[in-house]
């Protein structure tokens, strides 16, 4: 606001200063005009002036002429000469002084003449041409003897005669004789009314003041010849003297020609132009008024005054309106501006009252000033009531770790000038004494000038983010513990500084105390076992570079010693330009693992070892058995044979239970050997319907199933990948089994299967005598029986071959039964 | 069929390292009809020799029938049968693999290595006879043999 004052009042300023250079040019143009004009009037009146008295001067110069050569005319005609001379010899001759009368009268008409008298060379009037009153007096008389006796005409001028109260103009003119003797003069007298005073008085150009007067020398005195234009009657009667030269006239008379200024008779200040008449005793002064002259000057310099005034005031009138204009467009953007702070304040305002945060602000001595609706909530003042308090009445804390009134936040910023963060650990007890625990900053409010003119405290409610705190505490506290009981710590190569940062599970992996000493690469490399360090070093940049995968497992050793298996697993990051920022990784002690494994590992290979092993001997031991038991079947035969006549009955006994022995543990031999092959040998596993593997066993088991009358049904079976001839080795064993242990009625066997995702589950259940479930694991042991070997012959090896053919198509087979009932075999095939 | 054995034994070599089954296969023989000649040679090495007419057996008659156990020391069955199999002066001879083991591959295996039969041995005394005298009766009164010592 004040700056806009400022920069209005410098401008108002310049407009003045502006207009008053304006003002001067105009001034002084209207001046300098004046001048001009003033100059050019002047110039102009005198040249008027002059040239009509120069006009005026020859035309009464020419007038003299013409009247002298008029009198000339008269006196120097032999007629008129004649005449006279006659009729004065003979003055009693009518007729001479008739014919003398008429040449006279003539002249009168023709050349305007008031009169023409004839006068004797004394003065005498001998003639008159016309009868008048007016008579020749002695200044007349004294005029014609001085002309007669200088015989010239001669001027005697204007001359006011008392008798008729009349102004005459006489010419003089002697009239000589043949012999040359003077005899007469002829008196012509003019009435200057006639001619020389209009002709005096006329003005070529219509002025007011402007006056031409005749003057000549009487004397002492300047003698005014003309009837004056301001003064009656004043014709040859006004006299002024010669010593009064501030007059046009006495100047003239003088002897000076040319422009003069000076006083009029009227005692009127005049510009006029003097001169003499040549020719003549005669002086004309051609006058005006300076009045009229300066008239017309103080018109115009009125005019060029009003025209600059005039024109300073449009000058100042159009500044005023462009002042104006634009005072009104700056007190328009003045308004704008204005306008734009007052909705940036209600913008403020609405910031200040929406923002999530609690804010107060104060004034310089730390008193409230607002507080937005989130203050208002947590420290439980209104706004309204709050405003003007001292904020420590509003925002009441206390430090969470001593318990005591904290320190105004507002006075150490005031104090200290600077942007204050309150500890982490204040609470902030609210009117109704409600606590929350906050955070918050002071920041100092500076004006344009950077002076402190205000505080603005920003806080907000802790518990929610105290309680998000306590959780990621907790979740780092159970990361830990959970890296321990893994065993798993994680690390983090900052790639560009060279920094590695481990968790404490690492440095417990290690054998070290956890955050015991920087980590770094080069620390960690050392650790690794040496023949391993170019392995893990070259895995890690290889990954780092090619962006691989950095999975590996390697050995690392102890300060003691101690030898450990990790696996380490790390993805790097990388920058817009594929730099490697850097790594994260996992570091995952596996020693106990690796041991498992390896013993596993050892457990494995000694069962296959053993399994080999046991294939090999029931290979071998069924065939190396076979041949003693041959020797023994067979010479016990061919000694029966051979020797029967000289055996008793008893001997028979005894070589029957031999060969029978012999026989039976042939037949185990054999079965053992069929047992021991499905595991040895290589099987074929082929894509096999499993409804044709079981027509097939029926057709195999024709005899069996006519001679038991078996009803044999299956559902859909499905199509499998297995090796057929050991697929229908156990549908064999398991259908032969059902109807060889048949109950009192004919055996019904129906096969089925079902869909289990992975895998088929087969069921082939029967009406049969059945068994307890008790014995459902043992009947699939090798030689286990649960009857009777003349009841039911058989080794019992069918359901253990049966169970070795399941698992080596990796499924599983188990059945439920209840004596008399039937029984469910269930096995499982891949699909 | 008689008044071929009339001619000459037959000549049938019996490879066994099993003296009891060897002793059997004499009993058999024993009672044979046809007229033969049985040489028992119980060990793999000196079969081939006996057959090449080697060492001490230079007077040795080329068998008309080789009967072959398997289980042989030094030299076992399914080499012997390979030797001869791959021996032009023998490959003619034929050969009855006589076993206990009724294992596939054993068969498998002989007959892949041109075997001229298969027999297991029977448990029974008189099925081995039996079995003993089939073969001979076979080989010697059904089977057309080609003539001795002509290639």
């Amino acid at each position: 606001m004040n700056a806009f004052l400022r920069i209005d009042l410098a401008k108002r300023l310049h407009i003045f200063i502006l207009i008053l250079i304006i003002s001067t040019f105009f001034v002084i143009g209207g001046y300098s005009y004046f001048r001009i004009e003033d100059n050019h009037i002047r110039t102009e009146k005198n040249r008027e002036l002059k040239t009509i008295a120069e006009l005026k001067s020859n035309q009464i110069r020419h007038w003299f002429v013409e009247r002298t050569d008029d009198a000339r005319f008269i006196t120097k005609s032999p007629l008129i000469i004649n005449t006279v001379e006659q009729w004065l010899k003979n003055p009693g001759n009518i007729t001479l002084k008739k014919d003398l009368k008429n040449r006279m009268t003539l002249d009168v008409i023709i050349n305007h003449y008031e009169n023409i008298f004839l006068v004797s060379d004394k003065g005498k009037l001998l003639l008159s041409a016309k009868n008048s009153e007016d008579i020749i007096n002695d200044a007349t008389k004294e005029n014609i003897i001085t002309a007669v006796k200088v015989n010239k005409i001669s001027f005697p001028g204007f001359f006011y005669s008392t008798i008729n109260d009349k102004i005459h103009f006489d010419i003089i003119a002697p009239v000589t004789d043949s012999r040359g003797i003077n005899i007469a003069a002829f008196l012509l007298r003019i009435d200057p009314d006639d001619y020389i005073y209009p002709l005096i008085q006329s003005m070529p150009v219509p002025r007011l003041t402007s006056e031409t007067i005749i003057v000549r020398k009487e004397g002492n005195n300047v003698l005014y010849l003309n009837e004056l234009k301001f003064m009656k009657n004043s014709a040859l009667k006004l006299e002024i003297p010669l010593t009064q030269k501030d007059h046009p006239a006495v100047k003239a008379v003088l002897g000076y020609k040319g422009f003069v200024e000076g006083h009029d008779y009227r005692g009127v200040e005049v510009l006029a132009y003097v001169n003499n008449i040549p020719g003549t005793s005669l002086f004309i002064v051609s006058k005006i008024d300076k009045s009229e002259i300066y008239e017309d000057l103080y018109f115009r310099q009125t005019t060029i005054i009003g025209l600059t005034f005039f024109l300073i005031l449009i000058t100042g009138l159009g500044f005023s309106i462009i002042y104006k204009t634009r005072q009104k467009k700056i007190f328009l953007d003045l308004y704008l501006s204005e306008k734009e702070l007052w909705e940036s304040q209600e913008e403020f305002k609405t910031t200040l009252y929406s923002i999530g945060d609690a804010v107060i602000t104060t004034d310089v001595k730390g008193y409230v000033n607002r507080m937005n609706p989130v203050a208002e909530m947590l420290t439980g003042w209104r706004e309204i009531e709050a405003k003007g308090r001292p904020l420590e009445t509003v925002f009441r804390i206390l430090s969470e770790e001593t318990n005591s009134e904290a320190e105004n936040p507002v006075i150490q910023v005031l104090r200290e000038g600077v942007i204050v963060g309150l500890a982490n650990h204040s609470l902030l007890i609210s009117k109704d004494g409600k606590e929350y625990p906050i955070a918050d900053s002071v920041a100092p409010i500076r004006n344009e000038d950077g002076v402190i003119i205000g505080v603005i405290l920003v806080f907000r409610d802790q518990t929610e983010a105290r309680k998000a705190q306590k959780m990621i505490e907790e979740s780092e506290s159970y990361l830990k513990e959970a890296q321990q009981i893994a065993h798993l710590g994680h690390w983090q190569l900052d790639i560009v500084n060279n920094e590695l940062k481990w968790s404490d599970e690492i440095y417990r992996i290690f054998g070290v105390e956890p955050q015991e000493f920087g980590a770094s690469y080069e620390a960690f490399l050392n650790y690794v076992h040496p023949d391993d360090r170019d392995f893990v070093n070259d895995e890690y940049t290889s990954s780092v570079e090619n962006r691989t995968i950095y999975d590996i497992y390697h050995r690392i050793v102890l300060k003691d010693g101690t030898l450990k298996y990790v696996n380490e697993k790390c993805h790097t990051i990388y920058d817009d330009k594929g730099k490697p920022v850097h790594s994260l990784g996992t570091v995952q002690d596996i020693t106990l693992q690796k041991k498992a494994e390896e013993e596993l590992q050892k457990t494995l290979m000694d069962l296959k070892r053993s399994n080999e092993e046991l294939e090999q001997f029931a290979y071998i031991a069924s065939h190396d058995l076979q041949e003693p038991l041959r020797m023994i079947s067979s010479f016990t035969q061919l000694l029966e044979k051979r020797y029967k006549n000289n055996l008793d009955s008893d001997a028979f006994d005894y070589i029957n239970f031999i060969v029978d022995g012999a026989q039976r543990m042939q037949m185990l031999i054999n079965d053992l050997l069929e047992y021991s092959r499905v595991g040895s040998r290589v099987h074929q596993f082929k894509i096999v319907n499993s409804a044709s593997v079981l027509n097939k066993v029926k057709n195999n088991l024709q005899l069996v199933i006519e001679k038991n009358s078996a009803l044999i049904t299956n559902d859909t079976l499905p199509v499998i990948m297995a090796d057929e001839n050991l697929l229908i080795r156990l549908f064999q064993n398991l259908i032969d089994n059902a109807i060889k242990f048949k109950g009192e009625n004919a055996p019904q066997i129906h096969i089925s299967s079902v869909d289990m995702g992975v895998e088929w589950k087969f069921m082939i259940s029967d009406n049969g005598i059945g068994f307890s479930n008790d014995y459902r694991d043992r009947i699939f042991i090798i030689f286990q029986r649960l009857h009777n070997r003349d009841d039911y012959p058989g080794t019992g090896i069918g359901l253990a071959v049966s169970k070795r053919i399941v698992e080596k198509h990796g499924g599983r087979i188990w059945c439920e039964s209840e004596p008399g009932k039937g029984s469910v075999f269930y096995f499982t095939l891949h699909k | 069929m008689a008044h071929k054995a009339t001619i000459r034994p037959v000549e049938i070599l019996l490879v066994e390292d099993n003296p009891g089954d060897a002793r059997l296969a004499i009993e058999a023989m024993k009672d044979s009809k046809i007229k033969n000649n049985l040489i028992w040679i119980r060990d793999g090495i000196e079969t081939m020799q006996y057959l090449r007419k080697e060492m001490n057996y230079s007077e040795a008659q080329r068998p008309d029938l080789i009967l072959l156990d398997l289980n042989m020391p030094r030299k076992n069955g399914i080499e012997i049968l390979t030797e001869i199999k791959w021996d032009d002066e023998l490959k003619r001879i034929p050969v009855v693999i006589l076993t206990v083991s009724k294992a596939e591959e054993d068969i498998i295996k002989t007959y892949n290595r041109h075997a001229n039969c298969y027999v297991t041995k029977p448990l029974d005394l008189e099925q081995f006879i039996h079995v003993v005298k089939s073969i001979e009766d076979f080989w010697f009164t059904i089977v057309k043999l080609p003539p001795q010592g002509k290639n």
